[in-house]
């Protein structure tokens, strides 16, 4: 008897290629981002896993760690009042400053964009480089000074509305307002000049079309076309914003000293570079460290999600 | 915040129509009504206020009185009195026999000088500065027991130095700066002022017959050989030398011509004047591409009137020679520099005196006399040249801007006295009618200061932002002075002009020069050019920027040598300080010890680069509180452990080192130690008649009087610390367990400092600089440096001002207690160190008085009198260039100055500290209550500390 084989035609088996093969294949992309990688692993992949780790453990800079489990966030959580002074003033700066300067940035790109060439130029130098410039800071010192001829205090005792000066920066009841205003005048940065980006690559096209379809006036066009035609840039100006409110920090120390005045605009910033090195606490530090980073993943998501672009 | 404005301005309305109303009323508040002579331990001022004593109003008086030509020379060894009985007469000193040997214990000597003719004489002092002491003399002189005119106190002897070494290169082919030492010389000195404000010597009116002349010392050591009274014959013009040459038969010199490096000088005056390099041009002799080549001299140290500088010239034949010199004057813009030319000691001719060298920021080779060259007869043989600083035609102007500069800050302190610094707009405040004088005053400082506008066009030649400054002065005076009821809203415009016009003076004062050669030719001789050609430049810099590649500008030591121990020193100052102490290391330390250093310029991260294994041996100028922190984790060595420590450690005093020991360990040693002085306008305060307050019960009976007066007074925060010292009080108990803050005495201390500034409204913030220079806060606590950084930038107020030690607290046996806290700097050795002996051979060798007295004058050699060192070696502070009054002071306190523990933690208690007075300040709550909230965090934090590094 014969036996009819019947050649099954092999099923078209879908390997896995390895990884190694398809960064064979993409070798030219991967090349190109790997400047970039090696320096973001290295700089900032490598830092974050790192403080993970240093924050279950004790590490005075100077011994070698030693692992202590969940002390350090069981100390933060029910130990540290300032902690949450911290906090507060962290929140403060995130759900203030990051939503005003996100508008501002906006409202102002969106004027500049009104300007004429030469002159939109000029006023992007204009707002963009306080950002720019860190150490501009110490024009605040001059002017929130405590000294009677500080600008500010001068102004007041001249004018006969003081007779003494303020001392703005060492009495928590101007702290805060002053931390906020210069916060906000430096804070037109990246997205300030992504926005300005932003408002020239909408397709003047649609533009024409909408005036055809009965745009009216100017904020029309900014509502049922610009906005909508950068929404990528938006949600990305979104996150920088509030990202870099949960970073002040060298503000409220170059301005106030450190500590400032109880505690009254003490970030968590100012609270990790206080037991990092201050106290030599590095392990306590790299907890709060890496608390906040998790509590700015998880607000750019939120944050995502609300702006999601199509 | 607008409502808070709006209800202020209402009140400052309604302040504004009470204050009108009152105004009328108002006058100066004087001492005598609140009884200050009940002070038993105020110190009183005396003051001349009206600068009736100065020189020009002496040679006023004394105009018609001739000047006899007389002459009499009195041996100093022949003396008729002094302070000191053990002073000696050498029997013979550098070729002069009997001479008289002043030391630091002489402080005077008198001598009776019988003059034939009564009149007018110059008086010149021959002497030798010996090579023992390194300071300038300061010298007074006082005729039939009585100062002449204020300025005869000011004379200043210099010393003469040399290089010791010829230029010598480094490993790296980079040339050393040589050393200098002092050379003994006999030099003839005319009294003249020694700040440069009269170019002629002083003339003294002597009686006929015996006259006594007394001359005092700052207490330093030289040889005086004799005294001469004469007339200084005045220099001929170069007509009638020329019409001499003439006479004389003097014949031009041939073909001939020779360059002097500047480097290469014979002698100077002082030891700033120490060869310097420039590397911007190739035509700068000598010049290399990539290596530093010494070549020029002077530079911004060459700037006070007497500094001179000489160099030795040879000529082959007998003849007339023309000179002239490569120069770069880039530090006065618009100005001369000015120098007088001496050639063996003499001034050849009138024109000479002054030599204006214009502002250029490019090298210029000037030929003396320009065009028409001036030529100086030379013999064959070698001659002297000098040239030496002068303010020369700018003496006059500067003498009578800095009077304005005088009188209009005398007005401002009046005005203020009346308005405050912040005057109403609104407000009359008639000051004419309640400072006499006021509108008299300012019309006739408005006239001086036209005059000298004027003059000062026709020195320069031009118009330039300098007389546009003065004229604008001018105006503003006369306006105020025709509308004085506009003086109080003109009044910021005013300070500001003043302290322009004092800030303006005291550049022109400085006439700093560089100078890469000097020039001797024969006439018909060409002088050289003075910039390389395009060429040459453009290919020096092009080769300059491809060696830039290989030589590295940063390492600051010397390549080490192999076997040898190395030490790695991290340093955290600015390379200038870097770069003495290298030299010194190279000239001092590495020879005999054979030990290598090697110095890097660091700022922070000791302890990132420490966890690295990267971290130094040694590290210098570390903050006071790290070394206690470092070595609660076990990362420094305990000094106290090498044998020789004890004896290290009687070198500072011993609060400089009480931050760096715990718990029976030493884990420092100082290099600096700073500590608060008083500091006090002695004009305003005798206005005032007021003293100077030694305790603090003085003190506050002060303030009021000043505070009417619509001035205020300076007063740290960090006061607190010197009334718990004062009262016996203490930082820390139970082994530095916890804090002392729950004892009645540092409650009360705290207390009342918090009071100080709730009551009266101290500022807590300012300026004390400026405020003092104003005279806004005539009396002020501040750092000892504040002294050094006044005497070398407020010329305006020199003599106005004085610094004493801070108000104590009187004890059971009345004696003061002037107890306050003294911060250190500190020099830590780390245990990773690899050779530690060798280590603690360098910081031996580091804190020791020799070297910490060398860095210290070094350092204020390139940076000036504001940049003097507050060594903590005690032995080496004698040794910087402060006088004895000041060293007395300076000492004074030193003794009573304590120094605060450090421990686990105690970062916490300034911040404990500072919280609790700035919201006791800001008005929240009770000090007490404060105190005690803010004590009992840090108290928690040192237990928590304690607890952390496992110590019992």
């Amino acid at each position: 008897m014969q036996t009819q084989v019947v050649k099954v035609p092999e099923a078209p088996i879908y390997r896995k290629k390895s990884l190694w093969a398809k960064i064979k294949e993409n070798k030219i992309s991967y090349a190109m981002v790997a400047p970039f990688m090696i320096l973001f692993t290295i700089f900032t992949v490598i830092p974050v896993i790192a403080s993970c780790v240093l924050g279950f453990t004790y590490f005075n800079m100077l011994q070698w760690p030693k692992w202590i489990g969940l002390l350090n966030y069981q100390r933060l959580f029910l130990e540290d009042d300032i902690f949450l002074i911290a906090i507060k003033n962290t929140l403060i700066f995130a759900f203030v400053t990051g939503p005003l300067s996100y508008i501002l940035c906006f409202v102002f790109a969106w004027f500049i964009n009104e300007l004429p060439r030469k002159l939109r130029v000029f006023m992007t130098v204009v707002f963009y480089a306080p950002s720019l410039a860190g150490s501009m800071m110490a024009i605040w010192l001059i002017v929130f000074s405590s000294d009677q001829v500080g600008y500010l205090n001068a102004f007041l005792i001249q004018y006969g509305f003081r007779t003494e000066p303020i001392y703005w920066t060492t009495n928590p009841q101007y702290m805060m307002t002053i931390a906020i205003v210069v916060q906000l005048w430096s804070s037109l940065g990246t997205s300030f000049l992504s926005f300005i980006a932003g408002f020239k690559n909408v397709d003047p096209v649609y533009y024409e079309a909408g005036a055809i379809d009965g745009i009216k006036n100017r904020f029309q066009e900014l509502v049922y076309i610009t906005i909508p035609g950068m929404k990528g840039i938006m949600l990305f100006g979104a996150v920088m914003q509030i990202a870099s409110s949960f970073a002040v920090g060298t503000l409220t120390q170059e301005l106030f000293g450190f500590p400032s005045t109880e505690y009254a605009v003490h970030t968590v910033i100012n609270h990790i570079f206080d037991y990092g090195h201050v106290r030599y606490e590095m392990g306590y530090a790299s907890a709060i460290a890496f608390l906040l980073t998790v509590v700015m993943v998880i607000t750019k998501n939120v944050i995502t999600k609300v702006l999601k672009p199509d | 915040m607008l409502s808070c404005f709006r209800k202020y301005k209402s009140l400052a309305l309604v302040m504004t129509l009470v204050v009108t109303n009152v105004f009328s009323t108002v006058t100066y508040c004087y001492a005598e009504d609140n009884k200050v002579q009940e002070n038993k331990y105020v110190i009183p001022i005396n003051f001349d206020f009206d600068r009736t004593n100065t020189y020009e109003k002496y040679l006023d008086k004394y105009k018609s009185t001739p000047s006899p030509s007389s002459e009499v020379i009195v041996k100093a060894a022949d003396y008729a009195a002094t302070d000191d009985k053990n002073i000696k007469i050498s029997d013979s000193y550098d070729g002069k026999n009997k001479v008289l040997a002043w030391t630091s214990n002489t402080n005077w000597v008198e001598w009776n000088v019988n003059v034939p003719e009564a009149g007018m004489y110059n008086i010149n002092i021959g002497y030798n500065p010996g090579t023992a002491a390194k300071n300038d003399i300061g010298m007074k002189i006082e005729i039939n027991n009585q100062l002449p005119f204020n300025e005869a106190a000011n004379s200043v002897l210099t010393r003469v130095w040399k290089d010791s070494t010829a230029i010598q290169q480094d490993d790296r082919g980079n040339d050393l700066k040589p050393k200098m030492e002092m050379v003994s010389r006999w030099l003839n000195y005319d009294l003249i002022d020694g700040d440069g404000s009269y170019t002629e010597p002083f003339k003294f009116y002597l009686n006929k017959g015996e006259n006594k002349i007394k001359l005092t010392s700052n207490q330093e050591t030289f040889y005086m050989d004799a005294i001469k009274i004469y007339q200084k014959p005045v220099d001929k013009s170069y007509k009638d030398i020329s019409a001499q040459y003439q006479s004389k038969g003097y014949k031009n010199a041939n073909s001939m011509l020779q360059k002097i490096q500047g480097e290469n000088a014979y002698q100077k005056s002082s030891v700033t004047l120490y060869d310097t390099y420039d590397r911007s041009d190739p035509a700068i002799e000598p010049s290399d591409v990539s290596k530093t080549r010494i070549n020029t001299i002077g530079g911004a140290n060459w700037k006070s009137s007497g500094q001179w500088i000489s160099w030795k010239i040879e000529v082959p034949e007998n003849g007339l020679y023309k000179l002239g010199v490569k120069y770069k004057q880039g530090y006065n813009t618009g100005l001369f520099a000015n120098r007088k030319l001496l050639i063996d000691g003499k001034v050849p001719f009138s024109e000479v005196n002054d030599i204006k060298l214009p502002y250029n920021t490019e090298w210029n080779v000037m030929t003396l006399g320009e065009k028409d060259p001036y030529l100086f007869y030379l013999e064959k043989g070698t001659h002297e040249v000098s040239m030496e600083v002068t303010l020369g035609a700018y003496t006059d102007m500067i003498r009578s801007l800095n009077n304005c500069v005088f009188s209009l800050n005398d007005m401002y302190r009046r005005i203020i006295m009346i308005s405050g610094e912040a005057p109403d707009q609104y407000t009359d405040y008639y000051f004419e009618k309640q400072i006499p004088n006021l509108q008299k005053t300012f019309t006739d400082v408005a006239v001086e200061v036209k005059k000298q506008s004027a003059k000062l066009k026709e020195i320069n030649g031009k118009v330039g932002s300098e007389t546009a400054m003065l004229d604008n002065l001018a105006s503003q005076l006369e306006s105020m002075s025709k509308n004085p009821d506009t003086i109080s809203t003109r009044l910021t415009k005013y300070k500001d002009n003043i302290s322009t016009l004092s800030a303006w003076i005291l550049k022109v004062k400085e006439q700093p020069i560089d100078i890469d050669y000097l020039v001797v030719a024969s006439p018909d001789s060409k002088m050289p050019a003075a910039k390389a050609s395009i060429l040459q430049a453009a290919k020096f810099s092009t080769q300059r920027f491809f060696t830039s590649f290989t030589e590295d500008y940063n390492i600051i030591s010397n390549k080490a040598e192999k076997d040898k121990p190395t030490v790695k020193v991290w340093v955290n100052l600015g390379r200038d300080q870097v770069g003495i102490i290298k030299d010194m290391v190279n000239d001092l330390f590495t020879p005999k010890t054979g030990i290598n250093v090697q110095l890097e310029l660091v700022q922070g991260s000791v302890i990132e680069a420490t966890l690295a294994g990267k971290g130094p041996d040694v590290a210098l100028m570390v903050g006071n509180a790290d070394p206690i922190n470092f070595a609660l984790r076990g990362a420094l060595v305990d000094l106290s452990t090498f044998k020789d420590f004890k004896e290290v450690s009687q070198r500072f005093s011993p609060s400089a080192m009480v931050p760096f020991q715990f718990q029976g360990k030493c884990y420092a040693i100082p290099d600096t130690q700073d500590f608060n002085m008083m500091f006090y306008r002695k004009d305003v305060l005798s206005q005032l008649g007021l003293g100077v307050p030694q305790t603090w019960d003085e003190f506050y009976k002060m303030i009021p009087i000043i505070q009417q007066n619509k001035m205020d007074i300076g007063i740290p925060e960090t006061l607190y610390n010197t009334l718990i010292f004062q009262r016996g009080g203490r930082y820390y108990k139970d082994d530095l367990k916890a804090t002392a803050f729950d004892e009645k005495v540092n409650v009360d201390a705290f207390k009342e400092i918090t009071n100080l500034f709730i009551r009266y409204n101290f500022n807590l913030k300012f300026d004390g600089y400026t405020r003092l220079r104003t005279g806004e806060m005539p009396i002020m606590i501040q750092p000892y440096t504040l002294y050094s950084k006044l005497s070398a930038s407020a010329p305006e107020i020199k003599g106005l001002w004085d610094m004493a030690p801070i108000p104590g607290t009187v004890d059971k046996d009345g004696k003061i207690n002037r107890a306050e806290e003294g911060t250190p700097n500190a020099c830590i050795m780390f245990q990773n160190a690899k050779y530690k002996d060798a280590s603690w051979e360098f910081l031996k060798w580091f804190s020791s008085a020799e070297v910490q007295a060398r860095y210290g004058t070094e350092l204020e050699s390139i940076l000036g009198p504001a940049g003097r060192y507050a060594t903590a070696n005690r032995e080496a502070f004698k040794q910087l260039p402060w006088n004895r009054k000041e060293i007395e002071n300076l000492s004074n306190q030193w003794d009573y100055v304590q120094g605060i523990p450090q421990t686990p933690g105690s970062y916490y208690t300034t911040r404990g500290l500072t919280n609790a007075f700035n919201t006791t300040v800001n008005g929240k709550g009770s000090s007490v209550e404060n105190l005690t909230k803010w004590n009992k965090d840090i108290n928690d934090e040192i237990a928590r500390k304690f607890k952390e590094f496992g110590i019992k």
